[in-house]
């Protein structure tokens, strides 16, 4: 896989502030990439260095495998889509998408039928929105022309930054699929900042999960979900049961006044040793009869019973010890259950991870 | 390799800044700063006129202040400044309820309101002093009009005294009052006084917890726009006073013009200067504002 | 009980607005007086008008204040734009201070403003004249900078970023963006200093030259202190420096809303 852009030991201080501490990232050709990460953990600094808006403190990133260091923005030839938007207030779709054209010197006709084109591919008839002014369009529709007007340049990267926050919910959704159809459509390497893990996973092919300036894992939707690099990441993404306790060598899991865990081969893909937590999706831990025949199969009793519409969520305490949070699909099948009653559950090796307790 | 860029940019960044304040910057610095600098030398002696700090053979003096420092200017002074706190009290009074009408009664006649709060505070102060000056003048339109309708057989005597300069401060500050009340009262959100309500304050306390105390950033501007100017008012004396009428504007400016002693002008200009400007501090520190744009 | 309150409170605005409005009105209406005097309403007239406006001395004051107010209008907002682009979009150690500093240029009473300059003038030897008038006008730049720096500090970064982003550089990010969007700020401002400079009394009257008069102190000359020369010819010219001043209120509210 050819490279589009590479971040090497990138760091970026503002002031007291570590924004990025040494962060390697390689990102390629034609995927859809995305930095995942709470506020703060660095993931827009890290995209306004790639955009040139920011420069490194120490570092090198390449575009294309060109050195982009010392390139201003304007020089760069990447599109980048704003947090909130950066639509131009003064002036009509027209004028917002043809800004990059005209900086490059397009003439009048060429302008028009790229235009043409781009609205097309946006969904937004030329005739009806060529002419509106910035204010008489709906929020999706803005952050569509600002996606229009970054991709007609025609950028070898996009970089998006938080582009559907501002939006409701429904059209969130409806704009990721929109995205990614655009993504697969255009071709166009993708670089998505979000702090919505959801988002990511729903979109990207590959994620990078960003915590306080460092790179905490990068891997497919399905590696960072099912395998959890650490404790970080396991929180982070999706709901997740922690539970501390030791690895010792026969492959079990200790924690304080509990039996032992069976730990599958695949449970523990960093052999980890000593000190460590165990992460169990919710929706991975069977209740009741269902559970029969599972080697981790623990007694506890049901605290409370959350009714999801979809789903319920029982939280079953063992032994006042551990208190673990589970997902039963679909919501019937608690319905026999009580509060205070005592209950079966238990999960296969291969459902849980072990990762650093840090 | 960073370093090295970083440093370029931060050099650019440097020279551009340069570039940008320093037609600015200059010009601030030589035509106000180094004036009023000078303006300070000349009340200690210093700068002007040379012959006499020769002679003298001291380069810095207090004798200007000591001099300026006469029962007439404390009297002056003392008149200045109730007139100047007299006036702002009266323009906050009289221009808050205007303030509060336009604001949150003004309905649909609102912008007309606006407008006609606006105008007069457009209009050159001078003219208004002077429209003030044809109205009130014994030859002037309402002795006139009061004489042609034989209500008076004799033209009243309304200027010449210290009300009818009150009364052209009030008229000519006024509008520098009620400008900033009504820009702060217009931001306040009507949830806040709506909310006070249903938890049962009555019209009167909601607006004394609710809504004074959040158009206090515009009374605080309406204060000191008022204050400051007045303070030093030169032209509504001039034309609405008698001759005991007699401000530190007016004082400043006949050492300076009609006496031509400017160390003696320069002196009371900075005395006046430092109690202003001590006074607003003051003013700014009791209720807690800071000093902003 | 409330709409009595109401009504109170209306009946004390139209009170004040009378106030405010009794006396430019009468002056105005004396300027169409063809009464001699002004004891006496008489007739409709606009010979006040063509009086004033055959006036060599009235016309050659009116020139001299627009040509004055517009050469100020200008380069304040050059130079308050500057200052207002270094303090926005640079770092600098001693910004607050020279915030703090441009705001005592518009705190700072105009008399002593006015005679400091006056002085300062004198001491460089520097001749009187149109051109310390306009430095005099001048030292209000910060009124502008303070407008243009409030619309800044309102307007997001962004827009200039993604013009960069898209391609411009940064003098056609700044002509193409970051200026249009101050816009409304910089006529806002514009429209302060014009009138400030268009109604100056006190600066110019100690920064100008002799035979160098603006509309203000042609009026001063002519009515002289505590109202001597009132006359219907004064009105007539105060009357129309009155409507180009509501001209420009009207334009300031119109833009100070966008």
């Amino acid at each position: 896989m050819e490279a589009e852009v590479e971040i090497e030991k990138v760091k970026k201080s503002f002031g007291p502030i570590k924004a990025l501490k040494e962060v390697s990232l390689t990102i390629r050709k034609n995927e859809f990439f995305s930095l995942l990460g709470p506020s703060g953990c660095g993931k827009t600094t890290l995209l306004r260095i790639i955009a040139g808006l920011e420069f490194p403190d120490e570092g090198v990133v390449r575009l294309g495998g060109r050195v982009v260091n010392d390139v201003p923005p304007h020089k760069r030839g990447v599109g980048l889509v704003f947090q909130g938007t950066a639509v131009f207030p003064h002036m009509t779709v027209y004028d917002n998408i043809a800004f990059g054209l005209k900086m490059r010197g397009y003439k009048k006709d060429e302008i028009d039928e790229k235009i043409h084109k781009m609205l097309e591919i946006m969904n937004m008839p030329f005739e009806i929105y060529a002419k509106k002014r910035v204010d008489q369009l709906s929020g999706g529709e803005r952050q569509r022309v600002e996606i229009a007007r970054s991709l007609i340049i025609e950028p070898n990267v996009l970089l998006l930054d938080e582009p559907l926050g501002p939006l409701d919910l429904k059209i969130r959704q409806k704009m990721q699929i929109e995205l990614k159809r655009l993504q697969k459509r255009v071709g166009t390497t993708f670089i998505y900042v979000t702090h919505d893990q959801g988002e990511a996973l729903t979109m990207s092919d590959r994620i990078a999960v960003m915590q306080r300036g460092e790179v905490q894992q990068v891997g497919t939707p399905e590696e960072i979900y099912l395998r959890p690099a650490n404790r970080f990441v396991a929180e982070f993404i999706g709901e997740t049961n922690l539970i501390e306790g030791r690895v010792s060598g026969d492959n079990t899991f200790a924690a304080d006044g509990l039996r032992s865990v069976i730990l599958s081969s695949s449970s523990n893909p960093e052999n980890i040793m000593g000190d460590a937590v165990l992460s169990i999706r919710p929706e991975k831990i069977l209740v009741g009869d269902e559970s029969a025949g599972l080697v981790n199969r623990f007694e506890g009793v049901v605290e409370e019973k959350i009714y999801m519409g979809a789903y319920a969520v029982l939280k079953v305490s063992i032994d006042d010890k551990m208190a673990l949070t589970v997902q039963v699909q679909p919501a019937e099948k608690v319905n026999g259950i009580r509060v205070g009653q005592r209950i079966q559950v238990g999960w296969s090796p291969e459902d849980a991870t072990v990762v650093k307790p840090t | 390799m960073s370093e090295k860029i970083l440093e370029k940019i931060r050099h650019r960044r440097k020279a551009q800044l340069l570039l940008i304040l320093s037609l600015p910057l200059a010009f601030y610095i030589i035509y106000f700063l180094i004036p009023f600098i000078a303006a300070v030398g000349v009340s200690v002696g210093l700068i002007l006129p040379r012959e006499v700090q020769l002679q003298r053979g001291e380069v810095i003096t207090l004798r200007y202040y000591m001099d300026a420092i006469n029962p007439i200017f404390l009297k002056v002074l003392g008149k200045s400044l109730y007139i100047a706190v007299a006036t702002t009290v009266l323009c906050l009074v009289l221009g808050y309820p205007l303030a509060y009408y336009v604001a949150f009664k003004g309905g649909r006649y609102r912008n007309v309101l606006i407008l006609l709060v606006i105008v007069p505070f457009w209009v050159t102060f001078l003219l208004r002093a002077y429209a003030m000056l044809s109205l009130l003048s014994p030859e002037g339109v309402l002795n006139s009009f009061l004489i042609n309708t034989g209500i008076i057989s004799k033209p009243l005597f309304l200027i010449y005294n210290e009300n009818a300069v009150l009364l052209g401060m009030v008229y000519g500050y006024l509008p520098f009052t009620v400008l900033p009340l009504y820009a702060s009262l217009e931001k306040i959100s009507r949830v806040y006084v709506e909310a006070a309500k249903v938890l049962g304050a009555s019209p009167v306390r909601a607006f004394l917890h609710v809504t004074l105390p959040l158009s206090k950033p515009g009374l605080v501007a309406g204060t000191l726009l008022t204050f400051i100017p007045s303070a030093g008012e030169f032209i509504i004396p001039e034309f609405l006073g008698g001759p005991n009428e007699f401000f530190v504007g007016n004082m400043i400016y006949s050492a300076f013009i009609e006496a031509q002693n400017w160390n003696w002008g320069a002196s009371i200009a900075t005395i006046y200067i430092a109690i202003v400007i001590a006074g607003i501090m003051l003013y700014l520190k009791y209720v807690g504002e800071e000093l902003r744009i | 009980m409330r709409r009595l309150g109401d009504r109170i409170l209306l009946a004390y605005t139209i009170m004040l607005f009378v106030f405010l409005y009794t006396p430019i009105v009468s002056m105005a209406l004396v300027s169409f007086n063809s009464g001699r005097g002004i004891l006496k309403w008489e007739s409709f007239t606009l010979e006040w008008y063509t009086k004033a406006l055959s006036n060599e001395k009235i016309l050659n004051a009116l020139f001299n204040s627009a040509w004055v107010a517009v050469t100020v209008t200008l380069l304040a907002i050059a130079m308050a734009l500057l200052a207002a682009i270094a303090v926005g979009r640079y770092q600098f150690r001693f910004k607050l201070a020279l915030n703090t500093g441009l705001f005592l240029a518009i705190v700072v009473p105009e008399i002593v403003e006015a005679l400091t300059l006056m002085l300062f003038f004198l001491w460089i030897g520097s001749p009187f004249g149109a051109s310390t008038v306009i430095i005099g006008h001048l030292v209000w730049f910060p009124i502008v900078y303070v407008v243009i720096r409030a619309r800044m500090a309102g307007m997001p970064r962004v827009y200039e970023e993604a013009a960069r982003v898209l391609g411009a550089n940064e003098l056609q990010t700044f002509f193409k963006i970051t200026l249009p969007l101050l816009l409304p700020g910089i006529i806002t401002g514009g429209l302060l200093i014009f009138t400030w400079s268009w109604d100056s009394f006190i600066k110019t009257q100690f920064t100008r030259g002799p035979g160098f008069e603006t509309l203000p102190i042609y009026i001063w000359n002519s009515v002289g202190a505590r109202g001597r020369g009132l006359s219907p010819e004064v009105n007539a010219i105060a009357t129309l420096s009155l409507i180009i001043s509501i001209a420009l209120a009207y334009l300031y509210t119109r833009f100070r809303g966008r």
